[in-house]
């Protein structure tokens, strides 16, 4: 079992004051989906730190920027591919869940669950997780 | 008592019993633990896959679901010192195949076997009793062991389909559903009445724009697919529906609360 906590290991930058990313009428999922192409083609971490919640971003803040780096480069080599969001769950406190599937560099299919959260009413990511099915 | 409600008993006493009770307690090197918490889960056999293990843990700490879900999240707290626990698997036929103790003194686990005793009282798909015990005290990596736990398990499982179809039809669910209904309505005072008097005071302010944004986000056709009660007497209803633009699944969790007789959605 592997779980990636994003949250957990999002290296700090400084913190740009990013445009809004998210429309409107944005979904969840969208907004998911744009993150994910973003990553993609990210190269260091503040390429994907705007779409962070911002108690992520501040744990960057704190990153010492060599270690920064490498916990970059271990999220590439834990990231999945082919990632499809399966549900959208609402939570009470305004959040919500994305219930996500995906193939890691072992062709192994994993599960993940992302948490979005809205600030200044736009999408950011506050938690993901996935675990390798076995 | 009629069907309903009968279901939504069973389901809250399976509910209330994810855990068991237990007496008894874990002798190690002369020193007792008393086992207070007793789960009980099924897995695919060990030796034939197309049979079911019975696995027994007792703790002398609660152990969450993600706690026993993780051996090693338990390795760690007995390691600690902060749990001693007890597994026991037993096999189709009600026979210990296997075991171990997890405790500081092991420093962490280890597996034991060959000195369980099962004294069934009660083995069925759904609920297990009966006293687990060792004849005398063993001894490995230079402590002795023993203990003895007198139990009374849930094992928990999947609702078959009748089972879901009648916690579908429950109280709690059919309240549910009104819920759904009054949001698709749009109409804010029927919306207010299926809330507790709790959770509708949250829509003194802006209600009517707060009804708007939830029946603009909630699907057409979106309904109760899942039932869990839980152990405060509370329902959780699962409610799901598809979004027509993508086919997206969205999900929601209401929380029902009988109040006044009636099974309302709380906070």
């Amino acid at each position: 079992m592997r779980i990636r906590h994003a949250a957990g290991i999002v290296v700090a930058a400084v913190l740009l004051l990013a445009p809004t990313l998210r429309a409107q009428t944005e979904t969840a999922t969208q907004f998911y989906q744009k993150y994910l192409a973003a990553f993609a083609k990210a190269t260091k971490v503040e390429d994907i730190l705007p779409f962070m919640a911002e108690k992520n971003r501040k744990q960057a803040e704190a990153t010492p920027k060599e270690d920064r780096e490498k916990m970059f480069g271990l999220l590439k080599i834990l990231a999945h591919h082919d990632v499809k969001v399966l549900k959208e769950e609402r939570g009470a406190d305004g959040s919500t869940i994305l219930s996500v599937t995906g193939v890691d560099d072992d062709k192994k299919t994993g599960t993940g669950k992302v948490t979005l959260i809205k600030e200044g009413g736009a999408w950011k990511i506050g938690e993901e997780s996935w675990t390798d099915k076995s | 008592m009629d069907r309903q409600v009968l279901t939504l008993v069973v389901f809250l006493a399976q509910a209330a019993g994810r855990e068991g009770t237990v007496t008894g307690a874990l002798t190690l090197d002369g020193e007792t633990t008393p086992l207070r918490h007793v789960y009980a889960s099924v897995e695919a056999g060990f030796f034939d896959r197309n049979t079911e293990d019975v696995h027994i843990l007792f703790s002398d700490v609660p152990l969450s679901d993600d706690t026993r879900a993780d051996r090693f999240a338990m390795i760690h707290l007995a390691r600690d010192g902060k749990a001693h626990i007890v597994e026991v698997v037993i096999d189709q036929g009600g026979q210990p195949i296997g075991g171990a103790i997890m405790a500081k003194n092991f420093d962490g686990e280890v597996s034991v076997a060959g000195m369980h005793r099962l004294t069934p009282a009660r083995w069925e798909r759904t609920v297990v009793e009966g006293l687990l015990d060792m004849a005398s005290p063993h001894t490995f990596m230079g402590v002795s062991f023993q203990y003895e736990a007198r139990f009374s398990a849930p094992i928990p499982r999947p609702p078959t389909a009748a089972e879901l179809n009648a916690a579908l039809a429950s109280p709690p669910a059919v309240a549910a559903e009104g819920y759904v209904a009054a949001v698709r309505r749009g109409e804010l005072a029927g919306f207010l009445r299926t809330l507790t008097a709790g959770a509708a005071a949250d829509y003194q302010k802006d209600g009517a724009a707060r009804l708007r944004e939830l029946r603009a986000d909630m699907p057409a056709d979106t309904r109760p697919t899942k039932v869990t009660p839980q152990t405060d007497g509370t329902v959780f209803v699962e409610l799901e529906g598809r979004r027509p633009s993508d086919g997206m699944t969205i999900g929601f969790t209401v929380r029902m609360v009988e109040e006044n007789g009636a099974w309302k959605v709380g906070k």
